[in-house]
């Protein structure tokens, strides 16, 4: 058997990162996975957002089975476990879906966890070598990671891990100076393509979904922010003593245009319904997501 | 009759020169093995001459390599060889370990690169796996090494 080709592997680990909650991050990376599979790709989605798990409730899994949580506590001799949601697919392709789901339900996995997380564990030891491993297993085309919006010790391993990292901000000037101080941390400098993504959503307190702006002030307004991050981006480069090159990360043409229909869809999130885009690929919502895995499937494919 | 009595037909029957052979044979293989323990010893100590000597320098060619990277540095010569890892931040973290000839912990590279101790083992990590680096648990501590090998170098 050939031995797996790692420096190409790691070309396909996409992590998806944000500052703060409620940036549609989680739903971006499902609906993302979704249609990266549906495009004829065999996608793996890692949940490892370990404290807020959604991607069960996305992908419409019933709870309890194996899970990162679980691998993370024992992860001696194990592989990082996954169930195969391809039924969910609309398309009769030869694309596969992966997912492997965070903890939400058992509690005491959660406290275990939470142990474990607290007192530092240093998981650059393993999970470099079971993520590989089960990309090599699955034979994986992509490797999407749902992470979740803090500094945890856990995060730099998958910021570590990867070459293609989606920073999800929304359209405002919190988000915006938040994701200009997540640039200029080291360990984000490093990673060679930095997409910023856009998206035109906020959530209230109870996590109803608003839009941030009117969707046909949004091409306005996003050549301002770029107008503004350009300079901030440049300018940060310049402060630095390093030499390694242009700050290469870019926002992304097209913002993720907000929805009515996914307004209404989130509210019965909790019915595990399955994804939004599979039911509503025309929607707008559907549409940038469909366009933004183009985009991501011609930058690893073409690397 | 005496019990030393021989027979006068025994001093030349053929037991006595078996038993005269194998005598003699025995003195041949203790001289021998003198021989071979000498020989032994006079191994051993040329052995250990040749490892004393073999140490000494492999001890002077590793303080000049790390001299000559020292100064490479300080007067802007690249000696680090070209390892074709296309990922910036594993191909930096590679060149960071090949400077501490004889091996660094993940807190030593992640000083030198100014990143945080966590990223920096993610990356030593994936470079053991790609081969590019190899690592020993010394006591508490895991020691990495830049592994430089045929496949793992470009000549430049």
């Amino acid at each position: 058997m050939t031995p797996p080709n790692l420096q190409e592997m790691q070309k396909k680990i996409v992590v998806v990162y944000s500052l703060g909650g409620g940036n549609g991050k989680s739903e971006i990376a499902a609906n993302l996975a979704y249609c990266l599979a549906e495009q004829g790709m065999k996608a793996w989605i890692v949940d490892a957002n370990l404290y807020a798990p959604t991607q069960d409730l996305i992908f419409g899994l019933p709870a309890a089975g194996a899970s990162l949580s679980d691998f993370l506590i024992s992860p001696a001799g194990s592989d990082i476990p996954y169930c195969d949601v391809t039924s969910k697919l609309a398309g009769k392709g030869s694309g596969r879906l992966l997912l492997t789901p965070s903890n939400r339900d058992d509690q005491d996995v959660r406290f275990s966890l939470q142990e474990i997380l607290n007192r530092g564990t240093d998981f650059s030891h393993i999970l470099p070598e079971a993520l590989f491993r089960g990309m090599h297993s699955t034979g994986a085309d992509i490797l999407i990671i749902d992470t979740y919006p803090t500094f945890e010790q856990i995060n730099e391993v998958w910021l570590g891990l990867t070459n293609v990292l989606l920073i999800i901000s929304r359209i405002n000037e919190l988000d915006l100076e938040n994701t200009r101080m997540f640039l200029r941390q080291g360990t984000v400098e490093d990673i060679t393509n930095k997409l910023i993504v856009l998206n035109n959503i906020r959530l209230d307190k109870d996590r109803n979904v608003f839009h941030d702006i009117e969707n046909q002030d949004v091409s306005e307004r996003l050549a301002e922010i770029r107008r503004q991050a350009a300079c901030v981006i440049q300018s940060d480069h310049k402060d630095k003593s390093s030499s390694d090159g242009p700050c290469d990360a870019v926002i992304y043409d097209e913002p993720i245009l907000y929805s009515e229909k996914l307004s209404i869809f989130r509210q019965n999130m909790r019915k595990r319904d399955g994804l939004f885009i599979q039911k509503e690929p025309t929607d707008s919502f559907s549409v940038s997501i469909w366009n933004l895995a183009e985009y991501i499937n011609a930058k690893t494919a073409a690397r | 009759m005496s019990n030393t009595h021989v027979p006068a037909v025994m001093e030349t029957s053929p037991a006595v020169e078996e038993i005269q052979k194998v005598k003699a044979l025995i003195r041949h293989l203790d001289a021998l093995d003198t021989r071979i323990e000498q020989a032994q010893q006079d191994c051993n100590a040329m052995f250990e001459e040749l490892r004393k000597d073999y140490n000494d320098i492999l001890t002077e060619l590793k303080h000049h390599v790390h001299n000559s990277v020292v100064t490479a540095d300080r007067y802007g010569y690249d000696l680090i060889p070209d390892v074709p890892l296309d990922d910036r931040k594993l191909k930096n973290a590679w060149i960071a370990l090949f400077r501490h000839h004889n091996g660094a912990t993940a807190d030593e590279i992640a000083e030198d690169l100014h990143r945080h101790r966590t990223t920096v083992s993610t990356y030593l990590n994936t470079l053991v796996l790609m081969q590019y680096a190899q690592k020993d648990r010394i006591g508490h501590e895991i020691y990495y090494k830049a592994v430089l090998n045929e496949k793992s170098e470009n000549s430049r």
